[in-house]
């Protein structure tokens, strides 16, 4: 029985010796194979830093971000999401080996959310070195629980891999019974022509734009969206015909039938589509397919529709149809086969071109086809008011036109899109019109309002009531104070503080003299409420009047005869110059600039007032509060030399402005980068 | 019964009483119209227009006072808090001033005018009508050199007026000294809060003041009066306004 007992015991530590074995093999080969995978992708991951433009209550603002992509030729093309790179005006991308190459769009595709940027290889330090890139697998071959790696650069946190299986490989997403599109900004919308891969690799912010790998290190997917502890995937062979598209034209050019469709399960159809809509001054309504018609084929080929998941498949199928072809549509309608010929049409461009016109204060929209359909406008004339900046002519008009009110005609031209709206703006002010009558519709109403060609510039606040002054701060000698200071029964006033580079401080007032007589007249102060006093009394006299001040300094009296000087100026009084271009204020260091932060008599320099949220100077970091002393190592001393300085930087346009600040004790750098291409197309400045 | 009777007799000499009082009442209204005739022409209806900026939140407030004209050269004394109004509770927006408009009586014409200079310590803020040549429109206004003194007590005469929608209709209220203060600077303590800036009469038409508030400086008492600043203390800052004024506007660069 003994030998039984043992026998089984060796059996199972066998066994168990054996699974071990087999656990540890397993682990080896998925650590080989991740090795693998890893050695391919991660050369030609990027992690892209970016500066975007984004347009906000009439203004371009202006936001950092960061994303993902893949270098996918040796060309240097980057492939990454369009909601990544979007309205980028900087974008650096920084590689595994740590080399940061600056990169351009060369074309975007928002219904895919994908943009393929390109990297300035001739800005490398080595131009010649080889360009590591990845290849883009097969992602029709992909099936539930193969092993798929996220690589990106999640919450910025660089070159970083996570590994999951594919959930499923062909997710749709549904509202009701439609594809549901999602909008990643901008007002675009993606997801017609996406079946999306859902995996369980865990995605986080930053990993936008990255690689979704198979374990032979091909790129199978663009990692788009995550949540819940899914990831979905833009599908690589997607990828690819949006991908030679762009390097083809430079964009995505689809074709368009102007239909919408539901699959035909619930109409117990093995095949065939339901046409849901169809869209006014389209091709399909040429045709004259209605609303509830079922589509058998399309150009020879047969319409599947059974199940959603099949739909974005007959949408991509008519988008990768040439503008111009002639299409032959099969369908049914109540039991009767018809046929139809289709001429494709170009797929409009969803998002009409958006822009700031800086005199004007606000920021305008083209309107596309489909903005007009979703909007319910009667047509596509005029331009979208999509901003209105706070104090500018725009603001201003009486009656007040609105961000959403779409402009129609001004000053008798009607208008038809930004370029001919911004003409009309030019041309009135080359004529010295003062106002012009604007025409505008919002929701059923056409409106008329008058709009100023020029803003007022603010008027100055005024400045402070000149005082006479004393400079010096001085507490009440209270009896209790007067004790402590072995003074019993002295009344008056005790200096605190001598203003440096006062006529006090010539005098020869000195902190703790004790103020007992003004001009012969006793100072009587014991109690809080005296405290204003000895201001009172100097306040009443003329600025520039000498006075007798008698002061106890160690037991002994002392007369000391002072001119009163004007109180110091407020920094409500001080010269301020504001900059356009890089969206910040500075102004004159005031005498109570220097004496709260303990800054010398000569300091030089302009203190930064005001930097606009979403400028350039706030981009960089420039920060508040602190002295602007020199721009590109030019010195800046005073407003005057900031304006001339600034004058010659915004004349050379140079790529980086230095800008050397101080900081409470500490000096410091921040490198303005702006883009001064955006402000040459400003195309209503005044000349 | 003769406690009855004591009552009556002590309610006919109220009653017989209440004639002579009636006609003081009258008398100061009738004065205080005097008042209104003679000195309404120099007060003025300004409206303020201020860019606000909160966040990324902006747009434009309209505030309206009253102020009165101390120079023919078209210096205006008002209220500073005009050019800062509070505005809702919570930190204030960035304010921007943009326009000042001033109507004379009521004008057609509105007057753009500009800040002179600001005294922040009596809360009052001085403003020239922009371009204004005395040839242009004679203008009456208020001397602050010839003034008197007003005693505890006193009623005290203040004309206003009403705005635009009421086609500026001047009228006046009437307040009463009720005391005297020394601290935190020497003015004279009013019954009721008045139109800051606007000047304050005698009964007998002769110029006192102009109110203001005074806020104590003590630490943790933030109470507030009040007050007429004497005529006297803005002698010399009129002055001072009017030589500012004289070298035009002061424009943001």
């Amino acid at each position: 029985m003994k030998r039984i007992t043992v026998l089984l015991a060796a059996l199972a530590l066998a066994s168990a010796s054996g699974a071990v074995s087999s656990q540890s093999g397993e682990r080896q080969a998925l650590r080989e194979a991740l090795d693998f995978a890893k050695a391919k992708i991660y050369p030609a991951l990027v992690n892209i830093s970016v500066v975007s433009a984004r347009f906000s209550s009439g203004r371009t603002t202006r936001v950092g971000g960061a994303g993902s992509g893949t270098i996918i030729s040796p060309a240097g093309h980057v492939l990454t999401n369009y909601h990544v790179a979007r309205d980028a005006t900087r974008i650096v991308c920084t590689l595994t080996s740590g080399e940061q190459i600056p990169a351009d769009i060369v074309g975007d595709d928002p219904a895919t959310d994908l943009s393929v940027l390109k990297l300035r290889l001739h800005e490398r330090k080595d131009p010649t070195r080889p360009l590591p890139f990845a290849m883009l697998g097969d992602s029709d071959r992909l099936d539930v629980g193969d092993s798929v790696i996220a690589v990106g650069n999640p919450l910025s946190l660089s070159s970083s891999m996570t590994l999951g299986i594919v959930s499923n490989p062909r997710r749709v997403f549904t509202r009701g019974d439609e594809i549901q599109e999602f909008d990643f900004g901008a007002g675009s919308k993606t997801g017609m022509f996406t079946v999306w891969i859902q995996h369980d690799a865990l995605i986080l912010p930053g990993n936008s734009g990255g690689p979704l790998v198979n374990l032979q290190g091909e790129v199978v997917g663009v990692n788009t969206r995550g949540g819940s502890g899914y990831g979905f995937a833009t599908p690589a062979n997607l990828v690819k015909r949006v991908v030679n598209q762009i390097l083809t034209f430079g964009e995505v050019r689809r074709g368009w039938l102007g239909m919408s469709f539901l699959p035909v399960a619930k109409l117990d159809r093995e095949t065939g589509a339901l046409v849901a809509t169809v869209d006014p001054e389209s091709p399909a309504e040429a045709a004259g397919i209605r609303p509830g018609d079922v589509l058998l084929a399309l150009d020879g080929q047969v319409a599947d529709c059974r199940f959603l998941e099949q739909v974005p498949v007959l949408y991509a199928t008519i988008a990768d149809m040439p503008a111009g072809k002639k299409v032959q549509a099969e369908f049914v309608r109540g039991g009767e086969r018809l046929a139809v010929e289709l001429t494709v049409a170009p797929m409009a461009d969803f998002v009409g071109t958006e822009e700031e016109l800086t005199a004007l204060g606000i920021t305008v929209q083209n309107i596309t086809v489909p903005m007009a359909r979703e909007h319910r406008y009667p047509d596509t004339r005029g331009v979208l008011l999509t901003g209105v900046r706070g104090g500018q002519v725009f603001e201003e008009a009486k009656p007040p036109i609105r961000a959403g009110d779409v402009i129609l005609e001004v000053d008798g031209t009607a208008i038809v899109d930004i370029a001919a709206f911004a003409a009309t703006f030019a041309a009135a002010r080359e004529q010295n019109k003062e106002e012009v009558g604007v025409v505008y519709r919002r929701d059923r109403e056409i409106l008329v309002t008058l709009v100023k060609l020029d803003k007022d510039k603010p008027r100055k606040p005024g400045g402070e009531l000149p005082k006479a002054w004393l400079g010096v701060n001085t507490q009440v000698l209270t009896p209790k104070v007067a004790q402590a200071l072995g003074l019993e029964g002295r009344r008056g006033f005790r200096i605190t503080e001598v203003y440096p580079w006062t006529k006090a401080h010539a005098a020869g007032f000195e902190t703790g003299d004790l103020l007992i007589a003004f001009d012969g007249e006793p100072l009587k102060a014991s109690r809080p409420q005296d405290a204003r006093d000895l201001r009172n009394l100097v306040e009443d006299r003329v600025i520039g009047e000498t006075v007798e001040v008698t002061v106890l300094r160690g037991g002994e009296e002392k007369k000391l005869e002072v001119e009163l000087e004007e109180s110091p100026a407020s920094a409500l009084d001080a010269k301020t110059a504001e900059n356009e271009t890089f969206e910040f204020i500075v102004r004159e260091l005031t005498f109570m600039d220097r004496i709260e932060r303990k800054l010398a008599k000569d300091q030089q320099g302009v203190l930064v007032t005001e930097v606009a949220s979403g400028g350039w100077a706030s981009v960089a970091g420039l920060p508040k509060n602190s002295i602007l002393m020199a721009l590109n190592d030019q010195p800046v001393t005073d407003v005057a030399s900031f304006r001339r300085v600034m004058k010659e930087v915004e004349d050379s346009r140079c790529p980086v402005v230095k800008v050397f600040v101080q900081r409470g004790h500490r000096t410091s750098f921040v490198f303005i980068e702006p883009d001064w291409t955006r402000k040459a197309a400003a195309r209503t400045e005044k000349k | 019964m003769h406690a009855l009777r004591r009552a009556f007799g002590a309610a006919a000499l109220c009653l017989a009483a209440l004639p002579a009082a009636l006609p003081a009442a009258d008398e100061v209204g009738k004065r205080a119209e005097g008042i209104v005739t003679a000195r309404s022409a120099a007060i003025v209806t300004i409206e303020v227009v201020l860019d606000y900026k909160r966040g990324e939140r902006s747009g434009e407030v309209k505030v309206n006072t009253r102020g009165v004209i101390v120079a023919d050269t078209g210096l205006i004394l008002a209220p500073l808090e005009v050019l800062s109004p509070r505005m809702g509770q919570g930190p204030q927006p960035e304010l921007k001033l943009q326009a000042i408009r001033v109507v004379v009586e009521s004008d057609e014409k509105e007057w753009e005018a500009f800040v002179v200079l600001k005294d922040t310590l009596r809360g009052l803020t001085f403003l020239q009508l922009k371009d204004f040549k005395p040839a242009d429109r004679k203008l009456q206004w208020v001397d602050f050199t010839k003034a008197a003194k007003a005693q505890t007590g006193e009623q005290l005469v203040t004309v206003l007026r009403l705005a635009k929608g009421y086609d500026y209709a001047p009228h006046f209220s009437v307040n009463r000294i009720v005391g005297e203060i020394t601290k935190p600077r020497a003015a004279q303590l009013v019954d009721a809060a008045g139109p800051v800036g606007l000047p304050v009469f005698r009964l007998d038409g002769q110029l006192v003041g102009c109110h203001g508030v005074l806020a104590s400086e003590l630490a943790g008492d933030s109470s507030r009066h009040a007050v007429v600043f004497p005529a006297d203390d803005l002698v010399n800052p009129i002055k001072q306004a009017r030589e500012k004024a004289a070298e035009g506007e002061q424009k943001t660069e």
